[in-house]
């Protein structure tokens, strides 16, 4: 069975009796890929876990004020994306041991996961995507794995479509730079 | 042009390195994870929303002294709560006392800057009153030892120190005499005449004749 339209749940949503099944509806249609969006972002499932939990309630709590102005997608990525910067500052604030250029706190995590096999592909462009700054990897991980378009990324992220394509292109360069090197 | 293949034509220009389209995440999720997403979400919500505030609301509704409840309250607390609150107020609105803190720092700095004027003054006082020692620095042993003295007393001890050499006691002149028995008494004269020493000794009436007897 085909996912229900954006504009379906939202009304369902705003229906006391239909609430709860609507963002049942919502929460399937999209947990995957948020999920994926701060998995790449934070790493390791636990972490993943808590702030997907807490931008669904976020999403409950405001969503009777959701304007139609943008995507319902977006909006949600939106949501997603200032929970794990948050997130990650506040990690950054946490660490009391200096953490090298070289390897940072999410590198470590990434290479203590009982998969990991700097051998492989898809470990060592994740261990890549781990040397950008924050915000590049954000713009990174939208473009490159979500194939988001550089309008609906503005929207998430409230930069510049010039901004976020000279990010990208930053970052890719790093990264084939890192995959060449490794 | 659909997003995917924009996507990928960047990456053609600009990143050929990179593939495309991305490799599957390694990550793993631990199993029917996604399946139980949505209730406990929902159930998270409900707690949040519903139960949440009527759990807090019966807690402040429960008896103080009920059995059971751990924490007690005196006797009739939360009745007359309200009423000390003003009192509570007023206390709060009276002005407290201000303690100028400038004041103090100023008093503290000055007392800082006499107690370093202090230790640098003993300091000064002590380097240039101490007493030299006369194995490690001879010298200045020697210059102290000197300021102690008057200068007239220098004097007289540089203009007499010659003429007192010159006094002999009578175990030297028995030595002078046996030494010279056999010099002629002009030779002595003129090697005397030649070396100044006579001329040091004549100040007394009989100079010569006091080394020579």
């Amino acid at each position: 069975m085909a996912d229900p339209s954006d504009n379906e749940i939202l009304l369902r949503f705003r229906a006391p009796a239909t609430r709860e099944a609507a963002f049942t509806d919502l929460i399937k249609k999209y947990q995957e890929r948020l999920y994926w969006h701060i998995r790449r972002l934070v790493v390791t499932h636990e972490d993943s876990n808590d702030l997907l939990q807490n931008v669904w309630i976020r999403v409950w709590n405001a969503l009777d004020k959701f304007r139609e102005e943008s995507q319902l997608y977006t909006w949600l990525y939106r949501i997603a994306t200032n929970e794990c910067l948050s997130f990650i500052e506040q990690q950054k604030k946490k660490a009391t041991l200096p953490l090298s250029d070289e390897e940072n706190g999410m590198e470590r995590q990434l290479k203590a996961d009982p998969h990991f096999d700097e051998q492989k592909l898809e470990w060592k462009l994740q261990l890549a995507i781990q040397q950008l700054p924050e915000k590049q990897r954000v713009v990174f991980s939208l473009r490159y794995f979500d194939e988001m378009p550089y309008e609906e990324m503005s929207n998430v992220l409230d930069t510049s479509e010039g901004a976020l394509k000279a990010s990208y292109h930053h970052a890719a360069k790093k990264i084939e730079r890192f995959l060449l090197d490794h | 042009m659909s997003a995917h293949q924009h996507t990928k034509n960047e990456l053609d220009i600009h990143t050929p390195g990179l593939p495309f389209p991305a490799p599957a995440m390694p990550y793993t999720v631990p199993a029917g994870y996604f399946e139980q997403l949505s209730s406990t979400i929902l159930e998270r919500i409900r707690l949040e929303s519903d139960e949440l505030p009527t759990i807090l609301n019966s807690l402040k509704q429960k008896n103080a002294q009920q059995l059971g409840w751990p924490f007690q309250t005196p006797a009739g607390y939360f009745e007359q709560t309200p009423a000390a609150i003003p009192t509570k107020k007023t206390a709060a609105l009276t002005p407290a006392p201000v303690i100028a803190l400038r004041k103090h720092s100023l008093f503290k700095h000055a007392v800082a800057a006499a107690l370093l004027v202090a230790i640098f003054g003993v300091g000064r006082w002590y380097q240039q009153h101490a007493v030299p020692d006369i194995e490690t620095d001879p010298a200045n042993w020697v210059r102290y030892e000197v300021k102690k003295e008057s200068n007239e007393k220098i004097d007289n001890y540089i203009n007499g120190s010659l003429i007192e050499s010159t006094d002999l006691s009578g175990d030297h002149k028995q030595e002078i005499a046996l030494l010279t028995k056999d010099i002629d008494e002009k030779e002595i004269l003129n090697l005397l005449n030649e070396t100044d020493l006579l001329a040091a000794t004549t100040n007394e009436s009989d100079g010569s004749q006091k080394i020579l007897n």
